[in-house]
This record gives structure tokens, C-alpha cells and sequence, in this order.
């Protein structure tokens, strides 16, 4: 572990940026400046995300605060996702909003308030995924909620401030039970410990979980689990997620989808570390299988029969959730490891298709899916990033979800699950004809003829298009670092030894791979 | 040349004239030019490639791959070196054919046509030489996405709704597929298929996969029931995708059968190659009595791509059964026979369906009740459209009917030997043959005579023109080759005789001596194609010969002119109609047709009670629809409106969820 | 009479006390009675400081006495003072009666559950534990039985002090940054929930929770 001055930078960034814009003049000038403050904010997230990582996959954990923050290879995919998404989503947020205010949706104050909240969020969710301190982790989580809800209810039409009622609502009653599991954990390693202060961190708790009383750690993850479980929008905990994701401004629900659920899922990692370490891994794997089943299996057919275009993608959500929760629950290197590649690519797709459905949105003005006719012929750069969201959300090559839904169902199989992953892919092939109904529906096929041809500008399609290029380049080979910096979150999960390189993760451990084409007798004539 | 340096070219070729298509788009003609020409020119290539490897030893090039779980094996063996060499050479054509072809969609996004269309290319080959389970299902999936791009390309609502149909059925293959590879992999511990070969499945594990497979390629292939997306989605594609989807993407269908049957699994037991052939039997009834249904000429041409995938899995199914009953003559027999049934319906399929894209190139419509009489117009056209309809219709000397003689062969040859269920079922599996040989004749006759002979019934078939050179070039190309592989069967029967013993490990068989065919050996069947060949022609000289030897100087000289009509101007109503065709022979025979009639009325209403059977199996082709996609499509639909209870709208009831899902676990976890 | 008989005996005093809350008619009035309920929380974090011995308790409950007894009162006061619903009424769903059977139960029910913990250190002080937990579930259920979106605020206040006093039991030594984190969400919760329920009612022109229930699906 190295002591480094990033984390905290990374911190104060975003809360420099959004106490700079709270405190900003409001009025016609000040706007420039509030978008300046917010662009600077991104970037320099971006940039030190990129930074921390770096220095993790080096071979050192990053710490600061003392113990208080530490990043370590897992920590890191988290981080480098707000890093990566929040910058763009946040420059995409740049045209959407300057189109909202501009049609009158949202009125000049709201533009002070968005940029605010939209950097507040993304410190509150950085926090939560740097924080070694257990309750710490708790109020982050809980205060990502506090970030994001204005922003759900920035509209401020009846059903975004419902939404956002509902998303505050049910997210702090779940997340309070998050609490009970964190207080549980602690005064279990309290009593145990040598030093119970170090019973705060994470990083000690997972050191010596062995010692930790074992009814207790159970019953804390279940707490944990059910508590960060409605924030990372699983089954029957998601109820807020579509309300709350199809509510919000665009470039929040692609935060929302795509970042925000990982931060809770990352909180759940942490603890299902801890429980496998002390009570043995198929406590916390039944579990998880158990609620990532479920996720796939309710929400593919709420995916199926919805029509509001956001209300979809966000079941959609809560399926790929799912089924991140079901590789995590499956196990072994290979499952964790693919169910991290996968939280990684679906945080890239979600983004990008709630981006695309904002373009819908500013186009047609709805989101029904049964109104929004012909996008390719309306505005083709918008269709296009839409279908190849789309299809890449629904698992096709060379996007990258079919990657890591390839390794997960084959994670699934290697451990004998063999019935749960039939079904499931079953399941999954109702969520692609969903997806294609999309594609056919609403992205092909004649435009009404009322509707104005031409394209949303630049400012957002340059962002989708970072974002396509991301899923493809994760579709088409995955990177060195990023394969590299999963490995090692593998094994921080499984509690290998990081210094002794592993295979892969998902490589097989049978040395059969290393066959050669059989020489076999081929006779011709 | 080494085949995989011109694999790789050939493949390198398509992706650049992919992209370079994409980059031209503004510049249409730039475009159309770039696509085509890559798309030739991967076809060379790729041809050279296929051809090489067709006999070369077993190549295969394992490569870094950008994915650090699945090592990227290709590997060209005889089998997938034909795949290539098909794949290639209907390539090459279509895209020449492409180059006059796709002005036609000028203003509708040529580039993005061409760059599909590359890619669709590039991925099928991928396919047929990928050799790790990973690998092989993201080209295959690849092929699937590049052609739906292909199908909907007109953005109808027929199009859009038949791409939708396309795709689901696609991807459910796939998940099948991706279950038989996951079963393997389970026991070979790698996802290469050289450690599947290896480590073979054994029992019932191994006929769950190889079910999978079946499921899965024959999706692909449009075998019966799993065909339904196949007429919808061919007609709605362009013409020269649809020659390379019809041609050789369902064939890649059966190449996954063999591959999983065959290569992967080694054979398996006996009544795998009996359910192949039952299907492959009842594929091609069905296909050529749906087709015989169809007036959109790119419908009957779809629906007789599922009767002759039917007749490939004849053979292949004999094959297998051959392999597993161990009979080595009858397993390479069949496989051969199904393997040049694949090529030579990859010919005159292809052929067909750029005829048939000539006509609507000058048409503008799909509906054969609007031509007529095009035979004086587009004489090019006829002419191949016209080899193309006889070697489907299996008339010797050309290619389909050697393949149909090979694939009787081989259903005889089983017939001799083997157990009760083969002895009784691969004669039936020949009658059906034969039915659907009747058949296809009576349906080509049909298409050929109301597209091309008679009068013309529009506006638009009167004043049709020959379609450009390029495309006439490409027509002719194929119809070339439809004569060369039948009256060179000698010389191509034993080539492909080796690539099926080399695919089933099994020795040789003697498949021709000098211009004799034989399956075998000689004393079950002989043939000559060459001297057919010579036969017919003879039998067309001959008079000619005799006429221009005595009737020196005695020429009448012809005139030319309208047909004497009763002084009524004469008009198309008047020209020989399949009705009418048959009206002298009915007035001339009345005396025998009024014995049979009251001999027996019942056989007497037979064209009748044939009609009645046609009507019966259309209802039964929306049936597969209404029974097999439209119920699980409703209850999916019907189960998710239920479901959406759960999500009431009520915040106070989604927090007690969370408590209820608290005390579930808890007890759960404290029991 | 030793500090965890003390505990013990406050802590049945938290009860009373959120009792008073839930049933109050006006919000108004249950801000008062939140602020005593806090009073009585400052009271139990100082008696267990002082028994236990932790330094770090005391801070905590400085913080508390700012931010519960004094802070999140006056606000509520103010910003719900101007919010009124005539025709929600008190927009319970059961009567005081109820309610009070309901609390009863859930009393029992936690120390039911309580009692099969095993956990050395807080043998002492099982009551007051039981109490925080019965604590934390009336909140919920304030939540879940209540029409008026404003007491729901305050059924997230009471959870959110059963909470509190659950960790001041069972994490005693915990660092005060951790209270002071806790007690900042808090406040904000109530700072966010109190705008946009005045937005609410703005918009909606009523306080009815039964009218949030459009979205769903």
C-alpha cells in the first residue's frame, strides 16, 4: 500500500466544482461559466480516475486519509467508470441541456442546478467506491441518493417529482438496512479484534475474517445485500429504478444505469469478500444466485411488454444487474471475472443507448415506443447509435456484451449450472426480441410525415460516439490494461494472492487448451 | 500460393472494400464500384484459397487473438476448404452481378449495402474456417447481423417485420448452438474445436448436443419446421444477397450439422442420421409443395431453397447413417452425395435468384402474373434463367441431376443393408425424392413458362429491355458452371468423394472411371453425363443433319406475322395457358378420360384431390407460424402484462417488498 | 441503578416518544415531539458514554443535540408550517389504537429477535437494542401505513434514529468523522424530502401520497 495524494484529489474535484456552481451568480453570464466549471470538473475526474488506476495496477493499493481511502484493482474498475462515463455523459449532458433550456423544459435556474448536482452526484458515488471505511461506504451510498435526487425530479412535472419522491423514498428505507449490516459487521470485528478500531476498514475486516462470529457475518450480508441491493436495483428491491431512470434527464439516467447500480453492486462485492472469507463461499453465492435470478428472470418480461423507451432500458437494467449478480453468485475466477467485465460493458452500452434515447426524446418528443417511428431516416447519426446500442445490448458481436455474457454462461456451465443457465438464456432471448422490437420498430421503418429531418448536434453525438467506440473496442479485443486490472480484481474478490501472476481469470485451469490440432490419419485418395 | 496467405487476402479484401464502401457512400457510384470490386476480388481470392485447400493437407493458423480466453484457430480442411471455395465463387459472381445490379437502389444507401454486404462475405467464410467454439459463434452471429441488415433493407414494413422474424430465429439457433458448444467444451476443457475432436462427448450427452446443433444450424439452414423465417426474409433481401443467402447461408446450416455431427462428435449413433433424413424427407416434400403455391417468384425460389436443403440432408443424413451403422461405402456415398448437392444448388440457386433479380431489375415487381413473354426481350436472361430452372428440376445432363443420382445411390445402397428402421425408411426417403423431383419439374415449368414464354401480361413486361452486360456476364458464369459440374461429374464426383472420406476418416471410394460415374463400384450403377450429353445432342442434330443432307435447295422461305386469330386481332389471352396446354389432349383422349372417369371417379378428380393437398399444406406453412411463434410470442406478452402488477405504482407497498425480501432471507438464512 | 438500566429505561422512553410522532395530528406538532424524541437519544448517548467510557460518545451526542434536537426541528417547523392538505386530513391509514397495538407488537417481535442474537457485549444493554430495532421498524412502518407525504419525512426521521442508536450500542468506538457523516446525510435527507415535498405540493396541490402512484407498469 502507498500513500498518495490522488484519491483525495479525485474527491475534491468534483465537490470543489459543485460548491463552485452552488455559489455562482445565477443569471445569463454566469451559465458559461458554470459549463466551463463543470467541463474542467469532468475532465480533471476523468484524467485522475485514470491516474488512480494507474497507480493500482502498478502493484500498489492507493491509500489516503490515513486508512480512509484506499483503491485497490477492484476499487478501481469502479473508479475508472465514473471516471470514463461521468466525463461522458457529462459532456453529452452539455447539448441536452442547452436544448432543454433553450425549448423551454428546463428554466435557467434548473441549468445551475443540474451542473451542481451532477458533480455532487458523481463525488458521492466516488466516494462510496474509495471508502475503506465501512460506514463511510454506507453514507456515500446514501448520499449518492441525496446527489441525484433533485436531478431526478429536475423537470419538476408531476411524474418526475414523483419519481424522484419515490426514488428518496425507497432508496433510503433500503439503504438504512445496508446500515444495520455495516453496524453488524463492525461491532462483530470490533469484539474480535485485537486493535477494534481497525474494525472500521475494510481492508482489516477482510484480513481477518476468519476470526469474525459466523451467524453474524451472514445476517449482516443479508442486510447488506438487501439494503445496497435496492440501490444497485435488484429484484424486488428495483421497484424505483424505472421511475427514477426513465424520469430524469437523459444524461442522468445513463449516470443512473450506468454507474450509479455498479457503486451499490461494488459496496456488495466488498461484503461478499468478507463472507466468503469467513463463512465459506456458498452462503453469499446462493444468495446471489438467488436475487440475479430472479432480476433476469421478472424483468425480462417487463422488458418485453413495456413501451416507454426509458422505462425499457431501465428493466433492462435491473436484468444485466441480474445477471452481473449471477456471474458473482456463480464464482470461481471465471465467473467473478466475467461478471466485472460484464458491469464494465454494460456501463458503456446502458450509457450509451439512455444518450441515444435522449436524442429520441428531443426529436419526438415522447418516448413511447409506439410514436417513435423511422429514427434512422429522421436523424441517421442518432438511429444508427441507437441500433448499434441496441444490438449490442441484446448480445450481438462484435459488441461487447456478447463477450461477457459468453463468459458468464460459460462460468455457469464450468460449475455445473447447468439448468439455471438454459433458462436463463432463454430469458434472454425474449430480452432480444425486446431490443430488435426497438430496432425494427422504432429505429427502422417511415417516419411520420410530420416530423422534421435532421439530426441533434455534435456537442451529443461526439459523446455517443466515444461511448460506441468503447463498446466495440471491448467487443472486439479487451484491452491489455483493462484484462489485466480484471485479473487482479479477481483475485482481490477470491482473496488470491495478487503477486503470483495468474492465469487469466477465465482461463481454464485444465491444460487441455493447450492442444494442438490432432494429427489425426487423413486419408484421401 | 499458401491457401491461408489468400484466406487472409481474400478476407483482408472484404474488410477494406467494407469500409471503403462506408467512406464513399456520398459518391454512389464510387461506391457500387468499390463494393463490387472488393467483393470480386475477395471471391478470386478466397475461390484460389477453397480450391487449394480442397486438397491440400490440413492447414491451421493459430493466431495472438485480441481476446485473452479464446485462442483465434482457423483451419482449412478439405470440408471447410469447399465451404470457402462455394462461399468464394458465388461471391465473385454476385458481386459482378452487383455492379449494374445496385444502381438500382441508387439514393437508398449504397454504401452501407456494400459495406454489409462485405462483411456478410467476410463473416461466412470466417465461419466455415474458425476452429474454437468462441470464435466460430461471433462470426456466425456476425453473419447473422450482416445479412438482417441486408433483409431490411428496403425499411418496409414486410421487410422490417420478415428482418424481425429473421433475427429472433437467428439468435435462438444461436443459443442453441452456443449450449451444444458449452456441453463440449464442458468435457473437452477449452473451447477449441481441436480439444472437442479430442475429447469426443459419449451417450446421451453427446445426442443432447448434437439435438442442439440440430436445432440451432437447422434454423440456419431453413430446414422444416424451422424454416419460417426463410421465405420472408430471402425475397425481402436484394437480389444478389439473395443468391448469397439462399446459395450458401443456409448452407452453412448444413455445414454446422456435419461440423457438429460428424467432425465434432464423430459420428454418434444410427438414428441421428435417421432424424436428419426424416427431416431432410419431409423438407423437401413440403418446400417444393409450398413453392408450388407461390406467384412472388422470389418466394417459390425461397420455399425451393428449403426443398433442396431438404434433399442436402438426404444425403448427409445417409452419411450418417452410414458412418454410425459402419458402413464406410454408404457413409461416403451420402455425404458426397450431400456435398455436391450443396454446390450444385449453391450454383443454379444463385443463378436463379439473380435471374430472378434481372427481371425485377426491368419488372419492377415480384409477381409472376405480371410478366410473361420475356423471352424475346431479355433472351440472356431466359436462357440462363432457363439452364438454371432444369438443373434444379434435376434434367440430366446437368448438375442437379447428377447429385439427385448420387443421392439415390446412396439411399439404395443403405437400403441393402442395416437395420429394420433403414431398410424401411431409406426407400421411403427415396420416393419422396423422387415426389419432390416430379414436382420441382411441374413447378419450374410453371415459373419459366409464365415469366418468360406466352405474351406479355403488363406494360412493363412488353417494353422490358436485356439487363446490363455485367449482369448478363454474371448469369451466364453460373449457368456455365451449372453445365460444367453436371458433364464434368467425372471429373468433380471423385474431388468431392475425397473431401467426404477425408471429413468421415474413412477410405476412399471409387466414384468415377474415366467419363463413367459409379457409386462405388459398377455393379450397383453406372452413368455417364458426358454421354448423355452427347445423346441429346445428337438427338437435336440429327434431324437438322438429315434436313441440310436431303433438302439441298428446297427451302421454303419464312415470314413472319401475327397469328392467324379468327380476324379478331390476336392479344394475350389467347396464348397457351397451363390450362390450355392440356385442353387438346383432354379432347383428343376424351373416349380413355371418359373410361377412367367411370371406371373410377375418385382417381379421376386426382389433379383435383392434388389441388385440395397443395391448399391443405399452404394452411399448414401459417400453421408453423401460428403454432410455433405466435403462441410463445402471446404468452411471454400475456405473462409480462401479469407481471407488471408487481410494479402497482404504490412506493408504500415497493418498501414493503424490500421488508418481505429482508424476512425471506433472514429465515432463510437462520433456519 | 446502574447507566445500563438508564439505557434501558430511555430507551422505552424513545418508544413513547415516537409514538407521539406517528400519531400527532399536525406536522407541525410531530417536529416538537421529534425534537424531544432526539433529547431523550442525546440523553441515552451521554448515560452510555459515561458508562462505557467513550470519549467519542460524547461528541456524538454534541453533534446529535445540534443537528436532531435543534437543526432538523426548527427547519421542519419552518418549511412545513407552510404546507397544509385540509382535505388529507391526518391521512392516516389506522387509528391511534392501532397503532399503538401495532408499535406493541413490534416491541415484542424485536425483542424476540434480539434475544436470539448471541453477542457478549451487548448483553447488558438487550433492551435498549431491541428498542432501536423496534425503533427502526416503526419509522417503517410511519412510512408505509401514512397517506401524508410529510410524515413519511418523519417516519424516515425515526428510522433513521433507531439507526442511529442501534450503532451508538454497538459501535461505541467508532470514529466521530463516521457520526458526523451520518448526521450530515441526515440532514440533508430532511433538507431534500422537505423541498421536494414542497414542490409536491406546489405542483400536485396536495400532500396525498395515494396521488403518487401514476407511474407504474
Amino acid at each position: 500500500m502507498v500513500s498518495s495524494i490522488l484519491p483525495l484529489l479525485l474527491l475534491a474535484v468534483p465537490l470543489a466544482a459543485a460548491v463552485a456552481v452552488a455559489v455562482a451568480p445565477s443569471g445569463p453570464t454566469s451559465s458559461k461559466f458554470v459549463e466551463i466549471v463543470h467541463v474542467a470538473s469532468i475532465s480533471a475526474v476523468g484524467v485522475l480516475a485514470l491516474l488512480v488506476v494507474g497507480r493500482t495496477m502498478a502493484g500498489d493499493d492507493v491509500t489516503a486519509l490515513g486508512n480512509w481511502l484506499y483503491v485497490d484493482p477492484l476499487a478501481a474498475i469502479f473508479v475508472s467508470l465514473i471516471g470514463i462515463v461521468g466525463f461522458l455523459t457529462g459532456l453529452y449532458a452539455l447539448g441536452y441541456v442547452r436544448h432543454e433550456v433553450a425549448h423551454g423544459e428546463l428554466t435557467p435556474a434548473k441549468h445551475k442546478i443540474f451542473y451542481g448536482f451532477f458533480n455532487l452526484f458523481v463525488f458521492t458515488m466516488l466516494l462510496a467506491v474509495t471508502s475503506n471505511n465501512i460506514v463511510m461506504m454506507w453514507v456515500a451510498v446514501e448520499a449518492t441518493t441525496l446527489g441525484s435526487a433533485f436531478l431526478v425530479g429536475l423537470y419538476g412535472k408531476r411524474s418526475s417529482l414523483e419519481a424522484a419522491w419515490k426514488y428518496v423514498i425507497i432508496c433510503t428505507v433500503g439503504v438504512a438496512f445496508g446500515l444495520y449490516g455495516t453496524i453488524l459487521t463492525f461491532s462483530n470485528g470490533a469484539e474480535v479484534l485485537a486493535a477494534p478500531g481497525g474494525a472500521i476498514y475494510w481492508t482489516t475486516l477482510a484480513a481477518n475474517a476468519k476470526l469474525l462470529d459466523p451467524t453474524l457475518v451472514k445476517i449482516a450480508f443479508v442486510f447488506v445485500l438487501i439494503g445496497f441491493g435496492t440501490k444497485a436495483g435488484l429484484f424486488p428491491m428495483h421497484a424505483w429504478l424505472p421511475d427514477a431512470h426513465s424520469e430524469a434527464p437523459s444524461p442522468v439516467s445513463a449516470l443512473l444505469s450506468g454507474v450509479l447500480l455498479k457503486c451499490a453492486l461494488f459496496v456488495i462485492i466488498r461484503y461478499h469478500v468478507i463472507t466468503m472469507q469467513a463463512v465459506g463461499p456458498e452462503f453469499s453465492q446462493s444468495l446471489l444466485l438467488t436475487l440475479g435470478f430472479l432480476s433476469v428472470a421478472v424483468s425480462a418480461f417487463l422488458v418485453y411488454v413495456q413501451h416507454d423507451l426509458k422505462r425499457k432500458l431501465a428493466y433492462h437494467s435491473v436484468e444485466h444487474l441480474g445477471l452481473i449478480v449471477l456471474g458473482l453468485g456463480i464464482g470461481g475466477p471465471l465467473g467473478i471475472g466475467a461478471a466485472l467485465l460484464h458491469a464494465i460493458n454494460h456501463s458503456f452500452c446502458k450509457a450509451l443507448l439512455f444518450c441515444g434515447s435522449g436524442n429520441v426524446l428531443i426529436k419526438y418528443g415522447t418516448r413511447d415506443l409506439k410514436s417513435v417511428k423511422g429514427l434512422l431516416r429522421v436523424a441517421p447519426v442518432s438511429g444508427l447509435l441507437m441500433m448499434a446500442g441496441a444490438l449490442a445490448l441484446a448480445g450481438f458481436p462484435p459488441f461487447n456484451i456478447f463477450v461477457s455474457e459468453f463468459l458468464i454462461f460459460s462460468a455457469g456451465v464450468q460449475e455445473g449450472h447447468w439448468g439455471l443457465m438454459i433458462v436463463t438464456a432463454l430469458l434472454f432471448t425474449i430480452t432480444v426480441a425486446a431490443l430488435i422490437h426497438i430496432v425494427s420498430g422504432s429505429v427502422l421503418g417511415k417516419a411520420p410525415d410530420t416530423m422534421v429531418k435532421g439530426d441533434v448536434g455534435p456537442s451529443m453525438l461526439v459523446p455517443m460516439a466515444g461511448l460506441l467506440v468503447l463498446v466495440l473496442v471491448m467487443g472486439v479485443a479487451v484491452p491489455q490494461p483493462v484484462s489485466r486490472l480484471i485479473q487482479q480484481a479477481t483475485a482481490v474478490v477470491i482473496g488470491g494472492d495478487r503477486t503470483v501472476p495468474l492465469a487469466a481469470p477465465w482461463q481454464h485451469p485444465a491444460p487441455v487448451a493447450e492442444i494442438v490440432a490432432p494429427a489425426r490419419a487423413e486419408p484421401r485418395s | 500460393m499458401n491457401p491461408f496467405a489468400l484466406l487472409l487476402t481474400s478476407l483482408a479484401i472484404s474488410v477494406v472494400g467494407a469500409f471503403a464502401s462506408l467512406l464513399a457512400a456520398r459518391h454512389e457510384a464510387t461506391a457500387i464500384r468499390l463494393a463490387g470490386l472488393a467483393g470480386g476480388l475477395a471471391g478470386a481470392a478466397g475461390l484460389a484459397a477453397g480450391l487449394a485447400a480442397l486438397t491440400g493437407p490440413v492447414a491451421v493458423l493459430d493466431v495472438v487473438g485480441p481476446m485473452p480466453f479464446a485462442r483465434f484457430v482457423l483451419r482449412l480442411d478439405p470440408l471447410s476448404g469447399l465451404m470457402v471455395a462455394v462461399i468464394s465463387g458465388l461471391a465473385l459472381v454476385a458481386s459482378l452481378y452487383s455492379l449494374a445490379y445496385v444502381r438500382e437502389y441508387a439514393g437508398r444507401g449504397v454504401g452501407p449495402m456494400g459495406f454489409f454486404m462485405n462483411l456478410f462475405i467476410a463473416s461466412m467464410i470466417l465461419v466455415v474456417v474458425a476452429d474454437n467454439a468462441f470464435w466460430f459463434l461471433v462470426f456466425f452471429e456476425m453473419m447473422s447481423l450482416a445479412s438482417y441488415f441486408l433483409v431490411i433493407f428496403d425499411q418496409d414494413d414486410e421487410a422490417v417485420s420478415a428482418g424481425f422474424l429473421y433475427f429472433l430465429v437467428a439468435h435462438a439457433g444461436s443459443v442453441a448452438i452456443m449450449a451444444a458448444f458449452y456441453l463440449m467444451a464442458d468435457a473437452a476443457g477449452s473451447f477449441d474445436f481441436a480439444a472437442f475432436r479430442a475429447h469426443p462427448l459419449q451417450g446421451t450427452a453427446a445426442s443432447v448436443a448434437f439435438l442442439l446443433g440440430l436445432v440451432g444450424f437447422g434454423a440456419k439452414a431453413g430446414m422444416i419446421p424451422l424454416h419460417i423465417w426463410l421465405p420472408r426474409a430471402h425475397p425481402a433481401a436484394p437480389s444478389h444477397a439473395s443468391a448469397l443467402m439462399s446459395g450458401v447461408m443456409i448452407k452453412i446450416g448444413v455445414f454446422g450439422i456435419v461440423k457438429v455431427a460428424i467432425d465434432l462428435l464423430g459420428g454418434g449413433v444410427v438414428w441421428w442420421g435417421l432424424l436428419v433424413l426424416a427431416l431432410g424427407a419431409i423438407s423437401s416434400v413440403l418446400g417444393v409443395v409450398y413453392a408450388l403455391a407461390e406467384h412472388d417468384i422470389k418466394k417459390l425460389l425461397a420455399y425451393h431453397s428449403v426443398e433442396n436443403v431438404g434433399i442436402i440432408l438426404l444425403g448427409v443424413g445417409t452419411g450418417m447413417i452410414g458412418l454410425a451403422s459402419g458402413q464406410p461405402l454408404v457413409a461416403v456415398l451420402g455425404l458426397m452425395a450431400g456435398l455436391y448437392h450443396l454446390v450444385n444448388h449453391a450454383v443454379f440457386k444463385g443463378l436463379l435468384f439473380l435471374g430472378a433479380g434481372s427481371v425485377i431489375y426491368r419488372m419492377h415487381t415480384k409477381d409472376m402474373e405480371e410478366m410473361g413473354g420475356l423471352a424475346k426481350t431479355m433472351p440472356w436472361t431466359s436462357l440462363s434463367f432457363l439452364v438454371g430452372a432444369l438443373a434444379i428440376s434435376a434434367i440430366p445432363p446437368l448438375n442437379g441431376f447428377v447429385s439427385e443420382w448420387y443421392t439415390y445411390q446412396a439411399l439404395f445402397a443403405a437400403a441393402f443393408d442395416g437395420t429394420f428402421l433403414v431398410r424401411f425408411s431409406t426407400p421411403i426417403a427415396a420416393t419422396l425424392l423422387a415426389l419432390t423431383g416430379a414436382l420441382a419439374v411441374m413447378c419450374f415449368v410453371k415459373a419459366y413458362g409464365v415469366i418468360f414464354s406466352g405474351a406479355p401480361r403488363s406494360h412493363h413486361a412488353a417494353e422490358a429491355r436485356e439487363v446490363p452486360a455485367t449482369m448478363v456476364a454474371a448469369m451466364l458464369l453460373l449457368a456455365a458452371a451449372c453445365v460444367a459440374l453436371g458433364l464434368a461429374a467425372p471429373l468433380v464426383a471423385p474431388v468431392l468423394g475425397s473431401v467426404a472420406a477425408a471429413t468421415l476418416h474413412l477410405p476412399a471410394v471409387t466414384f468415377a472411371d474415366g467419363a463413367i460415374l459409379l457409386p462405388g463400384d459398377a455393379g450397383r450403377a453406372v452413368l455417364s453425363t458426358p454421354l448423355i450429353a452427347l445423346l441429346l445432342l445428337g438427338l437435336a442434330a440429327l434431324p437438322m443433319l438429315l434436313a441440310a443432307v436431303f433438302a439441298v435447295g428446297r427451302r421454303i422461305p419464312r415470314t413472319t406475322a401475327a397469328p392467324w386469330a379468327c380476324g379478331y386481332l390476336p392479344d394475350g389471352h389467347m396464348t397457351v395457358s397451363a390450362g390450355s396446354f392440356a385442353q387438346p389432349i383432354r379432347m383428343f383422349f376424351a373416349p380413355l378420360y371418359a373410361i377412367r372417369r367411370s371406371a373410377d371417379g375418385a382417381a379421376a378428380d386426382l389433379g383435383h384431390g392434388f389441388d385440395g393437398f397443395v391448399c391443405r399444406a399452404r394452411r399448414s406453412e401459417s400453421l408453423f407460424d401460428r403454432s410455433l411463434v405466435a403462441p410463445v410470442e402471446d404468452a411471454v406478452a400475456r405473462f409480462g402484462r401479469r407481471s407488471q402488477i408487481i410494479q402497482g405504482g404504490d412506493f408504500r407497498i415497493y418498501c414493503l417488498y424490500i421488508v418481505a425480501a429482508l424476512v425471506a432471507l433472514l429465515l432463510v438464512t437462520l433456519r | 441503578m446502574s447507566g445500563f438500566q438508564i439505557v434501558n429505561g430511555l430507551a422505552g422512553l424513545l418508544i413513547v416518544t415516537s409514538l407521539l410522532v406517528i400519531i400527532a395530528r399536525r406536522p407541525t406538532r410531530s417536529a416538537m415531539f421529534y425534537a424531544l424524541q432526539s433529547l431523550v437519544l442525546v440523553g441515552v448517548f451521554v448515560t452510555l458514554a459515561g458508562t462505557v467510557g467513550s470519549h467519542e460518545l460524547y461528541a456524538w451526542a454534541a453533534t446529535s443535540f445540534v443537528t436532531k434536537v435543534v437543526l432538523v426541528p426548527v427547519m421542519m417547523v419552518r418549511m412545513f408550517g407552510r404546507l397544509d392538505d385540509p382535505k388529507l386530513g391526518s391521512g392516516e391509514r389506522i387509528s391511534p389504537a392501532v397503532s399503538v397495538l401495532l408499535a406493541a407488537v413490534v416491541v415484542v417481535l424485536c425483542f424476540a429477535v434480539v434475544s436470539g442474537v448471541a453477542l457478549p457485549a451487548v448483553a447488558a444493554i438487550k433492551p435498549a437494542l431491541a428498542v432501536s430495532l423496534a425503533h427502526f421498524f416503526l419509522g417503517l412502518a410511519a412510512i408505509v401505513t401514512q397517506r401524508n407525504i410529510l410524515k413519511q419525512v418523519f417516519g424516515y426521521c425515526l428510522m433513521e434514529n433507531g439507526s442511529h442508536l442501534t450503532l451508538a450500542l454497538l459501535a461505541a468506538k467508532a470514529p466521530e468523522l463516521v457520526e458526523v457523516g451520518i448526521a450530515t446525510d441526515a440532514v440533508f435527507a430532511v433538507v431534500i424530502m422537505a423541498v421536494l415535498a414542497t414542490q409536491i405540493h406546489r405542483t400536485f396541490g396536495t400532500l396525498d401520497a395515494d396521488q403518487l402512484t401514476t407511474l407504474k407498469g
